[in-house]
């Protein structure tokens, strides 16, 4: 019963929290023919013309259905009897309808009394208290939340009734394992479906679509490079857009025509990809001798002062950035036939390409001779010098690698935008880069590619609610670390290592 | 920058130390810095020549306010840094959410502040209104940190340390985005109460605000109660203790989880009245306010030697002086002032990486 009473407080707060920062007026813009068009790549005004009136209470009651049904199911997973279930599942969803009804009882009160409450909380405005109390009188609608809690508890035990019985018809059947090359080529044919597919996109998806997906690869070239610092060497770096950003600079000054250069984006890419890299190594020359946190700080103090002096310098333009950089053309070998880059299609194909050869080019160092220098390191610095690995030169080749490829990414993004400015180069794009990666899963190349698509990606489809992206990011960022540190995809070294001590506890305990 | 000990023994054989070439006796950091603060010194007295020859000199009165200036922004960043020393001292983690926990100070001490203006509570009681605005930031701090510590990072105190400190970052976002989300766009203003109006002024013109003497000696006392409460309570003396050996604490019957919330309680407290004292000085709040605080306080903990609580403080302060100081000294524009924080920490972890105060560090906290 305790446990119960805890998710019923827990799921309380949480369903508070919900209240506080807007949830329930945010997804109340949410329709399902509004999605639908923010689908087919149409632009928010032209959802908001097509769409007349946005509001519909549809969502916000089927959030709270949702959660619930989860805190009935969560309730229950544990009890031991159906009947304990119940009572447990529907305790904890009452106790949490309850704590809702409570607070929307003070708050009307306050309202009444004539506090603003909207002052110190601006999502909670008197018309979202009424319509969270069903337009009802404060005690009706409190009452209506704790019965329709309940209710939804009951279904949350019925799930878990459903659940368990599952559970129990798998277990048997789980000791045959599916024979292994059958997954391999599964696998293998998803891969090539999927690469089919991204490679034929740009032809049936819109303009806008096309933009999003030329992100979600400029994020996988990013991650792809940010994973062999953070997932391969195990130093964190959260500078990492000071590289992105040099290689975007120095494609922009050599390729605009306000400067003298004026060169070609094929010269300039590789000089802006090394100028990164050479970056990156005298970055990796201080930090040398520093470990784990002080790390996180010097790297993010370097990328903040790359911005800064970016943002102030006026021979970078101050904070109008660079205007003009020109766009690659490319001509195809045996046909001639030349490929101007100036729609999305191109640079998708280009980004495209870009990521399929930089993943290879990661794949192959993590199992080379370096790969295993870093896997070492990142394991026990100390054992991994006694046998012979040059740290230094491992950090530093980490740090000029990682460093390379976010020239690469800078350098095609300051093509692909024409315009860049000091400010596209925040903190944010390395802390979007690292939870990109720790949740597709430290270390794992293809960890990159889910990541990016579900953290890059998916707020796209859910553009009317985008304010809550990076707040679900760190949730995300931080719930993961709590319950499966190793990411969704998970490379099979680091799911050994967090799960490296399960196996013989089990072995203790079957003695 | 120094000779790597692992290249120069593949290299060459380990002499005797009577045998040692001049220039592997020399100490060649000692020297480098020695020449970069002779170079900065050169730097120094050219602008300023400069300066006066163009006839353009600062005149005294400004040096005098940007020194109080400085002292005010250095006594904020002690007491941040202090947060960050106690906690490092104790679990070697950054906790990278502490310059939240200060805008969350900032944020309870200004509704209370409204609240007390509203009813018109300010007018009569000023004293007793600045006592509630800092209780009401101190409070909600410390439930911060203390909430901090139970949900994010009580359960990773066994995980390897880069999962703690992604958590921590995690949750310096979470706190700003949920302050950003519940509070909203609208801007904040501090509004100072009449005590704090106006400035002192010193003999030879030199106007302090009222409200900067008040936070550099706010913050002065609160520094002094922290280290006694350190040094010569019950409490600090397990609070050291658990510091210099957890498990050996343990041994010794002192609760470690309860020292760690207490540790975090205290570094929180500090936080929010750093907060407060932040909202006064810049008169706005916002919800990305602690970050950069926050930063430049880790950089003074570092500069004053981690771990090291009268470090954190003299750290604090040469931060925040060579903050207010460098751009008019070094010739530079303002807006680079960021950037000599980020500079200092730099070159402290070249060149002094257990910092000004600090005893050398064991592998393991390094």
């Amino acid at each position: 019963m305790r446990s119960a009473i805890r998710t019923g407080l827990v799921s309380g707060f949480v369903l508070l929290f919900f209240v506080l920062i807007g949830v329930y007026t945010t997804f109340e813009q949410l329709t399902l023919s509004g999605l639908w068009l923010t689908i087919k790549g149409a632009t928010a005004s032209e959802i908001a013309a097509q769409v007349p009136s946005m509001t519909n209470p549809q969502f916000s009651r089927i959030v709270t259905a949702v959660s619930a049904i989860i805190i009935g199911f969560l309730a229950a997973r544990r009890a031991p009897r159906a009947g304990a279930m119940f009572a447990r599942a529907v305790g904890a969803t009452a106790l949490a309808g309850a704590m809702m009804g409570l607070f929307l009882v003070i708050v009307d009160a306050l309202y009444a009394a004539g506090f603003n409450v909207a002052f110190v909380f601006e999502k909670v405005k008197p018309e979202t208290v009424q319509a969270l109390l069903f337009d009802q009188p404060p005690l009706i609608g409190a009452a209506i939340w704790v019965i329709l809690m309940a209710a939804f508890g009951v279904i949350g035990a019925l799930l878990t009734l459903g659940w368990n019985a599952l559970q129990k018809r798998r277990r048997p059947a789980e000791a045959s394992r599916a024979s292994e090359t059958t997954t391999r080529r599964v696998q293998t044919g998803a891969l090539i479906a999927a690469g089919l597919f991204l490679f034929l996109a740009p032809l049936f998806i819109g303009v806008y679509w096309n933009q999003v997906l030329g992100s979600i690869g400029l994020y996988v070239l990013l991650g792809l490079g940010l994973n062999i610092v953070v997932g391969f060497a195990g130093l964190l770096d959260l500078g990492y857009v000071g590289f992105f950003a040099i290689g975007a600079y120095t494609m922009a000054v050599l390729t605009s025509p306000n400067y003298p250069f004026g060169w070609t984006f094929w010269l300039a890419l590789p000089v802006a990809m090394i100028m990164a890299a050479i970056a990156g190594t005298l970055l990796g020359i201080p930090v040398l001798r520093l470990r784990g946190d002080y790390l996180a700080i010097v790297t993010l103090g370097f990328g903040e002062i790359i911005r800064i002096i970016l943002k102030f310098n006026p021979y970078t333009g101050g904070p109008q950035g660079v205007l003009n950089v020109a766009a690659p053309t490319f001509t195809i070998p045996i046909i001639g036939y030349t490929v101007e880059f100036n729609s999305s299609t191109p640079f998708w194909y280009l980004i495209f390409f870009t990521c399929i050869i930089v993943a290879f080019i990661a794949l192959r160092l993590n199992d080379s001779r370096t790969g295993r220098a870093w896997t070492a390191m990142r394991e026990d610095e100390d054992a991994s010098e006694a046998m012979g690995v040059n740290t230094t030169r491992a950090k530093l080749l980490a740090f000029g690698t990682g460093a390379f490829f976010a020239g690469l990414a800078g350098a095609i993004y300051a093509s692909r935008q024409q315009h860049i400015f000091p400010d596209d180069f925040t903190l944010l794009i390395s802390i979007n880069t690292l939870a990109l990666i720790i949740i597709g899963g430290l270390g794992s190349i293809p960890g990159v590619i889910i990541g990016s698509v579900v953290l890059i990606g998916l707020p796209e489809v859910l553009r009317p609610v985008s304010d809550y992206r990076l707040l679900a990011y760190s949730a995300l960022l931080v719930v993961m670390m709590l319950v499966r540190p190793e990411g969704l995809i998970p490379s099979a070294r680091r799911k050994l290592e967090f799960h490296e001590r399960e196996p013989e506890l089990e072995i203790i305990e079957s003695n | 920058m120094s000779a790597n000990p692992a290249t120069s023994h593949n290299n060459a054989p380990i002499l005797g130390r009577k045998q040692r070439p001049w220039y592997s006796r020399v100490n060649w950091i000692a020297v480098v810095a020695a020449i970069f603060v002779l170079l900065l010194i050169l730097r120094v007295i050219q602008v300023q020549m400069d300066l006066a020859a163009a006839g353009k000199s600062y005149p005294p009165a400004y040096w005098a306010f940007q020194i109080s200036n400085g002292l005010v922004l250095g006594g904020v960043y002690a007491l941040i840094a202090l947060g960050y020393t106690l906690v490092y001292g104790i679990l070697m983690m950054i906790n990278f959410a502490h310059g939240e926990i200060v805008m969350f100070g900032a944020y309870a001490g200004f509704f209370v502040l409204a609240a007390c203006d509203a009813t018109g509570f300010t007018k009569t009681n000023q004293v007793a209104t600045l006592l509630l605005v800092f209780g009401a930031g101190m409070l909600v701090s410390m439930l911060m940190g203390i909430g901090l510590e139970r949900i994010a990072y009580r359960p990773l105190r066994a995980a390897p340390r880069l999962v703690p400190l992604i958590t921590a970052i995690g949750a310096s976002v979470f706190l700003q985005e949920t302050s950003r989300l519940i509070f909203g766009a609208p801007i904040r203003v501090y509004n100072k109460p009449a005590m704090l109006q106006g400035a002192i002024t010193l003999p030879g013109n030199v106007a302090v605000p009222i409200t900067g003497a008040f936070i550099i000696v706010a913050s002065i006392i609160m520094m002094v109660v922290l280290y006694w409460l350190v040094q010569h309570t019950r409490t600090g003396r397990a609070m050291r203790a658990v510091a210099t050996n957890k498990e050996a604490a343990a041994l010794m019957g002192i609760s470690v989880d309860r020292i760690i919330v207490i540790t975090f309680a205290i570094g929180s407290i500090l936080a929010g009245a750093a907060g407060v004292m932040l909202g006064f000085h810049n008169s706005q709040i916002n919800s990305t306010m602690g970050f950069f605080p926050g930063i430049k306080a880790f950089t003074a903990a570092v500069l004053g030697g981690i771990g090291n609580i009268p470090g954190a403080m003299l750290g604090g302060f040469i931060l925040g002086l060579s903050e207010a100081l460098g751009p008019s000294l070094l010739g530079i524009p303002s807006q680079y002032k960021d950037v000599i924080a980020f500079t200092l920490l730099v070159l402290v972890l070249i060149f002094r990486p257990q910092g000004i105060l600090g005893e050398q560090l064991g592998a393991e906290k390094a």
